[in-house]
């Protein structure tokens, strides 16, 4: 049964997915057509445990991070994305980063400490990655430049992002078989075959054709 | 909650950048396995755009297939911020129930929204 048959057999419009929060509907989307629906059993663990267990989650994540930011991303009130940081502190170590001070978990400061720039030489995020799924300056942060800023954070759907030895170098979009790249400054041969190297390894169905990679800049 | 604390640790911008990529195996992709397809959807996977999660999973573990989706390890939900997610499916409730509003334990619905939650939507909702 697709969403819509749903909420409307329960007269209840579109509003089936605030469903979610309960815990017990489980969605099919493929993208092209509406979202099939169906309950699953519900958890075993408690509001108030998986909430803690989210916010966990979110820190190891989008670390060092802060209360506010758990609540943008996951959704929920700044009352409740604090109390849940709050039920961690003891497993919390309090960070000063360039944002101001923050919260890690305790078990990720020396991996942190630790961090080296070993990166990939590159990798094409999609539109939505948890990369790049920030909001106000947490943005700077990755990306220091306005005018990249926006081009990356569009006010419409956003474009993928180009993250090349470690940092967003550009935005990319697809439409079929054709890959279009927006490098916002001049890349190496080798960091070009490697984006075209990603290109053509996504796991997409364009059948037999190969991705072609148009670099637009 | 801000960080009230005496911060013993100061990072820069690198170190963070680096660290993020390390945990979200974006520095080096991962062996394909169940508990490689959990860790790379550790905060969920969002699938707003057509095939976002599963591009999502290729940036971070090696063999992703386009049916890896289908995978019994995974489930999509509608998660943070009512976006479609694809999460690992022993990680269903984190997603889901963990976000139930205080106001609505019981009761949720469309007036329990948060005003903020469209405010990082890849689609410009």
């Amino acid at each position: 049964m697709t969403d819509r048959e749903a909420g409307s057999a329960l007269r209840i419009g579109n509003s089936l997915r605030y469903a979610t929060t309960t815990g017990t509907v489980a969605i099919r989307w493929e993208g092209a057509r509406a979202p099939i629906v169906w309950t699953v059993d519900a958890p075993e663990i408690d509001a108030d445990t998986a909430r803690r267990e989210l916010a966990r989650r979110y820190l190891h994540v989008f670390g060092p991070a802060t209360a506010h930011g758990l609540a943008r991303w996951a959704g929920i009130s700044r009352r409740a994305a604090t109390a849940a940081v709050t039920s961690l502190e003891k497993a919390l170590v309090p960070v000063r980063t360039p944002r101001g001070d923050e919260w890690l978990l305790a078990e990720d400061e020396p991996a942190l400490r630790g961090a080296e720039t070993a990166t990939a030489p590159a990798r094409l995020l999609p539109s939505g990655d948890a990369y790049f799924l920030l909001d106000g300056t947490e943005r700077e942060l990755l990306v220091p430049r306005e005018d990249r800023r926006r081009r990356l954070w569009t006010p419409r759907v956003w474009p993928g992002a180009l993250l090349v030895d470690g940092e967003i170098r550009g935005t990319w979009r697809r439409a079929q078989h054709t890959l279009r790249i927006d490098a916002w400054e001049r890349l190496s041969r080798a960091a070009r075959e490697a984006v075209e190297a990603e290109a053509s390894a996504l796991p997409l169905p364009v059948g037999d054709r190969a991705i072609d990679v148009v670099w637009e800049s | 909650m801000a960080a009230s604390l005496q911060p013993r640790l100061r990072v820069d911008r690198q170190q963070i950048l680096a660290f993020r990529q390390r945990v979200g195996a974006l520095d080096e992709r991962m062996p394909k396995g169940a508990q490689s397809l959990r860790r790379a959807a550790w905060a969920g996977l969002q699938d707003s755009m057509p095939r976002a999660a599963l591009l999502s999973l290729h940036a971070r573990v090696h063999g992703i297939g386009s049916s890896t989706l289908d995978d019994p390890s995974l489930a999509q939900l509608w998660g943070p911020r009512y976006n479609a997610y694809v999460v690992a499916k022993r990680d269903f409730a984190l997603f889901s129930l963990g976000r139930l509003p205080d106001d609505a334990k019981g009761a949720s619905g469309p007036s329990a929204r948060p005003s903020s939650c469209t405010r990082i939507s890849p689609g410009g909702e």
